[in-house]
C-alpha cells in the first residue's frame, strides 16, 4: 500500500521537545522556535489541561508526534486500541510526521514502558518491517523510526545495527529519525565506530535528527536526556549534517527539565551548525558571481 | 536457535524475576560479555530502567503516599506492587488503578489505616485531571422543558469519594505548597467528597450526606422522577439541592426520558 510521504519539508531548523513545564512560557512569549515535538503517549487522556494546551500551541507552531507505544519490535499483535487513539490525535492535531523506535516495549500484552533491544536477526528484521507497514497502513502515512541507544548486544545477532536499519528502511518504506546521541552512546557501549555507522546510513531517508545529553555511569554511557548535548555528540552531529544536509533537528530534554532558555541555547548551537552548512552549500546567484578576470 | 518470541518472553521474565532466576540464566547466555561488564550487568541496565520507570510513574501519580511513607518505604512497596501487577496498557498513565487495593493488603502498611483511601483519592485526582471535558449546561433548553421526565448528567470529570478517614485534610497538609503547622485528627469521622474539575480547575469539595446521595443517584443516570422517589423517602431535599448543583456547575447536560 502506498502512503502519504513524510512531509518533513514543512519543518526546518532546530525544534524543541514540548514539555509541560514550558506550556505557559511558550503561549505567553511565543518564542521563535520553528516547531515542537510532542511526546504523543502523554496525550492519550480524554480531555483536561494537557490537550487544552496542546490545542493552543498547535495554533502557533507546527508539531511532530514522537512515541514509544507502537512497540514496533514486539512479537505481540499490534495494539489496535493504541493506534485508534493515535489516529484520532493525528486527525485532531495534524502533526507533520509521526515517529517511534526500532525497539519493543511489550510482550504477552505486558508493557514495560522502556525501549528494549532487538537481536539483529533476519527474523526480527522481517517482523519489525511488517509491523511498520501495518502501522503505516493504519495511520495512512509513512512513519519515521528512530535508532535506539543500546546497552547490550545479543550473540544471535546476524548483522550490524546499521545493516539492520538499512534493511528495515528498504523493506518497510519508512524513513529514519536519526538520533546522533544514541549512536554515540551505543558506539561507546558496544565498541563500534560512530562515524562508520553514519557512513552506512542511507542519506535520503534521514528526515529528522535528535540530539540529547547522555550521562556517564560506571562502565557505560546512559541516554538520560537530562543534560546538555556533549561535545563529542556535537562533533558527530557536524559530521552528520555534512553527510545528510541541513536535516530538521530536535533538542530532547526529558529529565530534570531546565528553564526554557537553556533549551534555546542548545537549539542555537544546532542552528549555527545547520546555518554554516547551508551557507557553504548555497548555490551562487548572479549577484554573487564574479566575472573571471 | 532461539526464536524472537521466546527471547522476548525470557527478557520480560528476567526484568521482573531478576538475573539470578531461571529466565535470567537463560538470557545471560544470549548476551555478549564485554571487557568492562558481565552479561548480567548489561541486562541490569535495562532492568533498572524498566523498574525505575514504573516506580517513578507511581511516585508521580501518588505524591502524597510518597510524602506520607518516605522514599525507602515507598520504593519497597512499589517494587512489590510492580512484581505483582503487570502494566497492560501502552499509556503509562493507566498503570496504577489497583495500587490502592494493593496498599489495603500490604501488611507493612497496615498501621497506616488511612493510606489506601488516600491512594484512592490520588487515583481519582489523576483520572479526573485527564477525563473528558464537559459542555456547559444549556439553561435555555432546560427552561423549555415542560413536565417531561429528565436524566441529568454530572460533569464527566468527577468522582465521589467516601472514607472513614479525613483523607482530604491528609491530602491537603501534604501538598508541597502547604505551610501551616496543623495536626490532623484521624478520628475526625467519615468524610464525603466530590472530586471534580471545574473547567481546568481541580477541586475537592466536601459534601453533606444528602448531597452525596443525590450525586450518587445522578451518577447512575436514573430518571429524575425515580431519583426523587428514592431520595425523598430518605429525607433528601432534592428540590432544593438540584438548583444548587446546577449553579455550582456539577450538572452539565440533560436528556429527556423517552
Amino acid at each position: 500500500m502506498s502512503h502519504n510521504p513524510v512531509k518533513a519539508d514543512l519543518i526546518s531548523g532546530t525544534g524543541l521537545g514540548l514539555r509541560f513545564e514550558h506550556y505557559q512560557r511558550i503561549l505567553a512569549d511565543r518564542p521563535n522556535v520553528p516547531w515542537f515535538e510532542v511526546l504523543v503517549d502523554n496525550y492519550m487522556g480524554k480531555g483536561g489541561l494537557p490537550l487544552h494546551y496542546l490545542e493552543q500551541i498547535c495554533q502557533h507552531y507546527p508539531i511532530t508526534f514522537h512515541g514509544v507505544g507502537m512497540s514496533l519490535g514486539s512479537t505481540d499483535p499490534l495494539n489496535l486500541d493504541y493506534f485508534k487513539q493515535l489516529k484520532q490525535l493525528k486527525q485532531r492535531f495534524e502533526p507533520v510526521h509521526i515517529s517511534d523506535h526500532i525497539a519493543w516495549i511489550s510482550v504477552s500484552r505486558q508493557y514495560m514502558h522502556d525501549l528494549l533491544p532487538l537481536p539483529y536477526t533476519r527474523e526480527a528484521m522481517n517482523l519489525i518491517s511488517v509491523r511498520i507497514c501495518q502501522a503505516q497502513d493504519i495511520l495512512g502515512e509513512s512513519i519515521l523510526v528512530e535508532n535506539p541507544s543500546s546497552y547490550l548486544s545479543f550473540k544471535n545477532s546476524e548483522m550490524s545495527e546499521v545493516e539492520f536499519i538499512q534493511r528495515v528502511l528498504d523493506k518497510s518504506g519508512c524513513d529514519l529519525l536519526l538520533d546522533v546521541n544514541n549512536i554515540y552512546v551505543s558506539a561507546q557501549n558496544q565498541g563500534f565506530d560512530a562515524y562508520e555507522y553514519l557512513d552506512g546510513i542511507p542519506a535520503k531517508q534521514v528526515k529528522e535528527i535528535h540530539l540529547a545529553g547522555f550521562e556517564y555511569r560506571e562502565g557505560y554511557l546512559y541516554d538520560t536526556h537530562g543534560y546538555e548535548v556533549r561535545n563529542e555528540v556535537w562533533d558527530l552531529y557536524q559530521y552528520a549534517i555534512q553527510r545528510f544536509g541541513a536535516v530538521p533537528t530536535l533538542i530532547e530534554w526529558d529529565n530534570d527539565v531546565p528553564e526554557f532558555d537553556t533549551l534555546i541555547v542548545e537549539a542555537d548551537k544546532a542552528n549555527s551548525i545547520l546555518n554554516r552548512f547551508a551557507a557553504s552549500h548555497r548555490k551562487p546567484t548572479s549577484s554573487t558571481l564574479t566575472k573571471p578576470a | 536457535m532461539i526464536n524472537l518470541r521466546d527471547q522476548q518472553q525470557i527478557f520480560l521474565k528476567t526484568i521482573f524475576q531478576g538475573t539470578d532466576s531461571a529466565a535470567g540464566e537463560q538470557l545471560s547466555k544470549l548476551i555478549v560479555e564485554t571487557e568492562k561488564m558481565s552479561a548480567d550487568q548489561h541486562i541490569n541496565i535495562y532492568r533498572d530502567g524498566v523498574l525505575g520507570g514504573l516506580t517513578q510513574a507511581l511516585a508521580d501519580t501518588f505524591p502524597v503516599i510518597l510524602a506520607l511513607v518516605g522514599d525507602d518505604f515507598f520504593n519497597a512497596m512499589a517494587a512489590r506492587f510492580i512484581q505483582q501487577q503487570a502494566s497492560e496498557s501502552p499509556d503509562l498513565g493507566d498503570f496504577s488503578p489497583l495500587f490502592a487495593e494493593f496498599i489495603d493488603k500490604f501488611k507493612p502498611a497496615e498501621s497506616l489505616v488511612y493510606l489506601a483511601d488516600v491512594a484512592r483519592l490520588e487515583w481519582s485526582w489523576h483520572q479526573v485531571f485527564h477525563d473528558a471535558d464537559s459542555p456547559t449546561l444549556d439553561f435555555s433548553a432546560l427552561a423549555e422543558v415542560g413536565d417531561q421526565d429528565l436524566v441529568f448528567q454530572l460533569v464527566s470529570a468527577g468522582r465521589l469519594i467516601k472514607s472513614s478517614w479525613p483523607v482530604q485534610k491528609i491530602w491537603q497538609v501534604n501538598q508541597p505548597e502547604f505551610r501551616e503547622d496543623i495536626a490532623v485528627d484521624i478520628d475526625d469521622g467519615e468524610v464525603f467528597l466530590w472530586l471534580w474539575r471545574n473547567g481546568f480547575e481541580m477541586r475537592i469539595d466536601p459534601v453533606s450526606v444528602s448531597e452525596w446521595k443525590l450525586l450518587n443517584a445522578l451518577s447512575e443516570q436514573k430518571p429524575f422522577s425515580q431519583v426523587c422517589d428514592e431520595l425523598v423517602a430518605q429525607q433528601v431535599d432534592v428540590i432544593s439541592l438540584l438548583p444548587q448543583f446546577v449553579e455550582k456547575g456539577w450538572i452539565c447536560d440533560f436528556s429527556v426520558c423517552s
